[in-house]
């Protein structure tokens, strides 16, 4: 099991220029006209708090990995100014981030990011000339 | 930076909001969903929005309301895919005449959120109505007889295949400081109406800007007198009964 330690260490070794590049790209996004990705958090406000879940078979190892993505990308948008968040926690851009970065794993065990979706797409136009 | 001056720079920007904390625990926990969220969708984004539909019924499962509740009841997601929500906000026509037949026929199941009163708003008033609720409209394309948002008919026959959300009644943004008529008439009364389309219970409650039940305990009787099931936000989807 790893330690915060080793935890810490993990996160401070990350490429914090792809979560920037990642979040410069969620500022072009155009809201009203695309799909955007989000991950919300599912609660039952009728169970008790220490209530545990098992997830989809395919994501046992993504969520770890959405976990702490979430924790650098939230870091990073609330180093930003108010202004700039509006009045959103910088969580609420960072749940997005994070299902772009993170949007599903694929046969290898490598994270795809939902822009795949978009490439698929103008992949099968390409095809269509 | 030492690990020591990262770890004091990272957890003072993560414990601002315990929002943040709470999202940390959902992943952790295996308590999530993915959504994507749709707004305005044009004629012209129909190939692409067909493209994705494509991609989430290869890689996903769709989710139904049952879907959520067996998760609760029983700590385990169904599926070996990951659930997947296409969201699709405002009630517009387009998303009726665009967006449903392509979930149809990839089987997938999305969650319209309406604003229970816009379908009732006279189709000549539409726009204006669009303009001073904040519901965006974009592009050029429009109906030629001005009706922009779904109609009763329409949102019955959506009803048969797709879940039928209340997005308030008049994309009305409830705050602490709303009043009990208006409270009531924006998350009781818009319920009432969007069943009187449908004939089946509304499970599904939205705020706007990502507003919560937790952070508006007043609220909370007029979710439980309208019956709600569910209540969701930008960060969470919280089942209340």
């Amino acid at each position: 099991m790893k330690t915060m330690e080793d935890v810490l260490s993990m996160l401070k070794e990350q490429d914090l220029e792809s979560y920037k590049a990642l979040m410069a790209y969620c500022d072009t996004r155009v809201t009203a006209d695309e799909g955007i990705p989000a991950i919300i958090g599912l609660d039952d406000l009728t169970a008790t708090w220490n209530t545990t879940y098992e997830g989809a078979k395919d994501d046992e190892k993504l969520h770890m990995m959405m976990a702490a993505g979430a924790m650098i990308f939230a870091s990073l948008y609330e180093q930003k100014t108010p202004e700039e968040l509006g009045h959103y926690p910088g969580i609420a851009p960072a749940m997005s981030a994070v299902a772009e970065m993170f949007f599903r794993m694929d046969e290898n065990g490598e994270a795809v990011p939902y822009r795949d979706v978009v490439g698929q797409f103008i992949k099968e136009q390409g095809d269509k000339k | 930076m030492n690990n020591l001056d990262f770890m004091q720079t990272f957890i003072r920007s993560v414990s601002k909001d315990k929002r943040t904390l709470e999202m940390f625990r959902y992943l952790v926990n295996n308590a999530y969903i993915r959504a994507v969220n749709y707004h305005n969708t044009n004629d012209r984004d129909a190939d692409r929005f067909e493209a994705e539909v494509k991609y989430y019924s290869k890689h996903f499962v769709p989710v139904k309301v049952r879907d959520l509740d067996r998760f609760f009841e029983t700590g385990k997601w169904p599926y070996e895919k990951p659930g997947l929500i296409p969201t699709i906000f405002e009630g517009y026509r387009s998303h009726y005449d665009i967006m449903r037949p392509i979930l149809d026929k990839y089987h997938f199941t999305g969650w319209f959120y309406i604003p229970g009163f816009f379908p009732e708003v006279p189709a000549d008033e539409q726009y204006a109505f669009c303009k001073s609720h904040r519901l965006r409209t974009t592009g050029e394309y429009m109906y030629p007889d001005g009706r922009i948002a779904m109609n009763g008919e329409e949102i019955k026959k959506l009803s048969e295949n797709h879940v039928i959300c209340c997005h308030t009644g008049s994309h009305f943004e409830i705050t602490k400081e709303t009043s009990d008529e208006d409270m009531h008439r924006e998350i009781v009364k818009s319920k009432q109406k969007l069943e009187s389309y449908t004939g089946k219970p509304v499970d599904v409650f939205c705020w706007l800007a990502g507003d919560e039940y937790n952070y508006n305990p007043r609220a909370h009787k007029y979710l439980k007198e309208a019956g709600y099931k569910y209540v969701v936000s930008n960060l969470k989807m919280e089942k209340i009964k």
